[in-house]
Parts: C-alpha cells; structure tokens; sequence
C-alpha cells in the first residue's frame, strides 16, 4: 500500500463511524493494510477526532440548509443546531457515515422531530412552519451523496432529485425571512411543487415544477427510449432533448450519452424555466 | 522583517458586512473563502473597498485538479483580482471520492505525497498564472506513518514549487501542543523566511477532542505574542489576517482583533 492509499485509509477511519467502530474492535478483520494503518496511529484520539469531524459536518449543513429556521428561532426558541448536542445525535454519531444518504435522512428525521414534536405555538404564529421545515429537510438530504447506480440504457431520474409538494408559496417569501422583519412575511397560501436536484459537483439546485415536469421526471426509468416518452406526453422531441439536457446539468437525471438523434437548437422548454432559491 | 507596506486584514464574513465597511480605514484586505452569494448586496462595495484574497477550497493538492476547478479558481481569482491565490496543504478526501470529511486535514509527509503535491500545484499556478501561497494545516492525533517531519514536507514543496508559505500561527501551536513540544521551537522547523502571508486566529476548548481547536474567536494576547515572534522571522511577509469565518463570529471580533494586531506587530 503506497502512502496516497494510507492516507485514504485514514480518511475513512475520520468519515465512516462504523467502518472506525469495527476497525477499533478487530482491525485485521479489515486486512493487512488498514491493519498496518491503524498500527501507525492513536486511533483513540482519531476516534475524537472523527467524533468532532461528524458534529462539525452535520452542523455546517444545518447552518446552511436550515438557515430559515434559525432565522426564526427567536420567534421559535428552537435553533435547529441544539440537536447536535442532543442525546440522540450522540448514539447516532457511531452508525453515521459523512456525506452519504442513508446518515442524512437519519439526521434529517432527527431535525424534524425537534422542529416538529409538539410545535402548535409555533404553527399558529408561523403557519407555513411544517412545509419550512419539510422544504430545509428536504434541501439538507440533497446535499448528501446517492448511493451508486447502475448504467441504464435511457435517461433515469437521479436517486437524489426529489418533488416535495406544499400547501405554501415558500419561494416567494425566503429571502424576506433573512431579514429583519416586524411582522412575519407570509407567503401565499398555494400549493406548490419544488424540484430539488444534486449536481455532480454536489451543488443542490430547487426549481418550481409544474406537471409536466413532473410527468416527464416521473417518466423517465432509464427502460423508456426518450422518443417513445416524448409521444407518450405529447411532447415535441426537439424540446425534450433540450429539457433533459437542462435537466441533466442540475443532476436531475442521470444519462448515457446522447438521448436522441434529434437535432438541438429548439425552444427553451417550458417545464424547466429555472430558477434557483437559497 | 520587511520594509514595504504590508496588509492587515480579516475574513469576508457577509453577516458582518456592515461593519466590516464602516472599519475600512482599519482593514486593508479580506481572505475570500466563500464565492459573494448572489444577493449579496455588499459585495460591490467589498470589491471597491478591499483588497481581497482567494482562500477557497480549490482542490486538494494531492490529486489531479479536474478541469472545472480549474475554471472555478479561475473565475475567482479574476472577481477578486487576487494577488496571490491561496490553498490548504491538506488532503480531505479518498481519491475516489466516495469519503470527504470536508475539513481542513493534512497528507501524509511523504515523499510520494510531495511529488504529488509539487505536480498539482504546478499545473494550478500556470493555470490561474498567480502566485499560490499554501497553508500549513495541524493534525490532532499521532500518526506514525511519515517518512519527513512537517517542516521539511513543506520547505520542498515551497522550493520546488516557488509558491509562498501562508503560516498559520494557532495551526503551528495546535501541532506542537499535540505533539508535546514548545511552540517557539516547532515553528523553528517550519519555513518562516518562506513565509508570503501570516494568519492570526482564536481556539477554544472541544468536549469531543478534550482538548483545544480552531475557533471563530479572538486570539489571546500569548497568541498575539506567539505571532509577533514568528512575525519578526518572517522577511517576506505581504500581509497578516484574522482568520475567523464563521456565522458563529460575533460583531466587534473584526476590529478589535485587527487593532489588537496591527498594535503587537507594530503595524499601525
């Protein structure tokens, strides 16, 4: 094993509480390499270290995805990043691996319920409160990484978009929640439908989504040919290929090369007008 | 110690914007770790005002820089007409990707890790075509698995590279605190006559490392001292910043800390 491969051994060891937790008990269970790794170093003290690592990552994304919620706190007396120093987060901590899925609907779940248990107060002064923190949580679970999937022949929707329905207009009323305000800003009462979706890159991007995108999105298993989809929805195949390009960059969908023969160049398509919210 | 003028400053906090405006006079620049966000209705001004420095993650100089970084950097360093571009000496992630801790953590000291990094950076500096500086990052526990101390990893780096070393001066106390050693002596190890930037910054007590760490907070007065030490070694140094970015940074943290600076090393 060469040092570059040692260095990600450590790296795991820091990210992957169970991977740490088996390694600790048994580390030849896990084969000479990471057997000779953790020989080289005080694993008792990176157990401390990934212990803060895991609090400081999951706080990061808290203060950034559920920034509304803290915004409101004083109106809520719930700062969402409380949870942190939480019992529960701290059985939760040994069974969390950093960035990936599966951790953050676990601490997703664990941010609900402390918004969420017992809020009527907070429903009545802040009505809209259950769709901001369905419309956060839902944001904070895209920003982990998908599990990985296999190639499929056609264009699939991606394992980290998501649709997240509301009774509220939130868009229309975010960035006024930053703000000082004297009397809440309230968003229309309209039902509402969001795309949120997870680029390459891990940029997480939330578009309205009318039910045509839906529709299209729903559609797309990776077993239909585009062309066939596009007949089905009644849609003109020059404007599907684009919308599944458009749809490909927010990392929406997942595709394999080209989706069709058809020429580009058309119209925007109107399902995807996009616009992105903080 | 040099003669020409040289920069104190802080970190770009956007929820201090306000007051790290009305503070102009006082700070010269301010280190970018974040890109403006787009509704950022200060940043015009910011621009205007300060001299401002790239101090984004870029990559991790242990692997290839995938071409998109590049770009990113690129369009960065442009906004901000930084004069120098600076990265971590750290390694945070596997190389396949799959596990990020996503917090500054150093390679090992090794000599495929140096070539490593002395490649990527290469190819970052005639990419963006600025001077990069790169900064020393501690490591909290005990790994035996070097083949060179940090010291002599980074001054190989710095010579075959001609970027500059960004020391900072809480990271060399972390290191030797850990390590057992005095701090004073640690960083006779490091390369300090190499040195182009010199952080300044607070730490606190973590229950999870039962020990101290990096904070958003002030530096004591030992630490201040601590710096002007290292100050006083550093000939080439172009500017000194408060590295503090973080929600968590109180209103005030910036002023005070870069009077309290500029008055211990007697750059007023």
């Amino acid at each position: 094993m060469n040092s570059r491969q040692a260095q990600d051994v450590i790296l795991r060891l820091l990210a992957d509480g169970p991977f740490r937790a088996s390694v600790m008990a048994d580390a030849a269970a896990q084969g000479a390499d990471v057997a000779a790794v953790a020989r080289g170093v005080d694993m008792a003290a990176l157990d401390r270290f990934g212990r803060f690592l895991c609090r400081h990552y999951y706080r990061e994304r808290i203060v950034h995805y559920f920034k509304y919620a803290r915004a409101l706190a004083p109106m809520t007396d719930r700062p969402p990043e409380v949870v942190l120093k939480s019992a529960e987060f701290k059985a939760l901590m040994p069974r969390l691996i950093l960035g990936e899925r599966t951790s953050a609907q676990a601490v997703a779940d664990l941010l609900k319920a402390h918004l969420t248990r017992e809020a009527e107060a907070i429903r009545a002064a802040i009505p809209f409160w259950d769709d901001l923190v369905a419309y956060q949580a839902v944001f904070f679970l895209s920003d982990a990484r998908p599990a990985a999937s296999e190639a499929r022949r056609y264009p699939t929707r991606a394992e980290s978009t998501t649709l997240l329905e509301l009774e509220w207009d939130l868009p229309a009323v975010l960035p006024a929640l930053l703000r000082p305000f004297s009397r809440l800003p309230m968003p229309p009462r309209q039902r509402t439908r969001l795309l949120f979706a997870r680029s390459p890159e891990g940029e997480v991007t939330v578009v309205r989504c009318n039910d045509a995108l839906r529709d299209l999105l729903e559609g797309l298993t990776g077993d239909v040919e585009p062309a066939s989809l596009a007949a089905r929805l009644g849609l003109d195949a020059a404007s599907l290929e684009k919308t599944l390009r458009q749809l490909e960059r927010l990392g929406a969908i997942i595709a394999q090369g080209s989706f069709s023969s058809s020429h580009v160049g058309s119209e925007p398509a109107d399902a995807t007008t996009a616009r992105k919210y903080p | 110690m040099p003669t020409e003028k040289i920069l104190v400053g802080a970190f770009y906090n956007p929820h201090l914007a306000e007051e790290t405006l009305a503070s102009a006079g006082l700070i010269d620049h301010l280190a970018m770790a974040d890109p403006p966000e787009k509704n950022d209705p200060y940043f015009p001004q910011i621009r205007e005002r300060f001299v401002l420095l790239l101090h984004d993650y870029i990559h991790q100089l242990a692997d290839p820089i995938p071409p998109h970084a590049l770009e990113r950097a690129r369009q960065l360093a442009e906004l901000y007409r930084t004069t120098w571009v600076a990265e971590h000496c750290q390694c945070v992630m596997t190389e396949d990707g799959r596990f990020n801790v996503d917090y500054v953590f150093p390679p090992l000291y090794t000599r495929q890790m140096l070539d490593r990094y002395t490649e990527n950076a290469k190819v970052l500096m005639n990419a963006l075509g600025r001077p990069l500086v790169m900064e020393q990052i501690p490591r909290y526990f005990r790994a035996d698995l070097d083949e060179m101390t940090e010291g002599e990893f980074l001054r190989e780096f710095f010579e075959a590279t001609g970027a500059g070393f960004l020391l900072d001066i809480a990271h060399a106390w972390l290191e030797a605190h850990y390590r057992g050693k005095p701090a004073r002596e640690y960083l006779n190890t490091l390369p300090l006559d190499l040195a182009t930037e010199l952080h300044v910054a607070g730490m606190t007590e973590y229950s999870d490392l039962e020990g101290p760490w990096i904070a958003p907070v002030e530096p004591t007065d030992d630490m201040l001292d601590l710096a002007a030490w290292a100050f006083e070694r550093m000939p080439e140094v172009r500017a000194v910043t408060f590295d503090a970015f973080s929600t968590l940074l109180q209103p005030g943290a910036i002023p005070r800390t870069v009077e309290r600076t500029r008055k211990r090393l007697n750059l007023i």
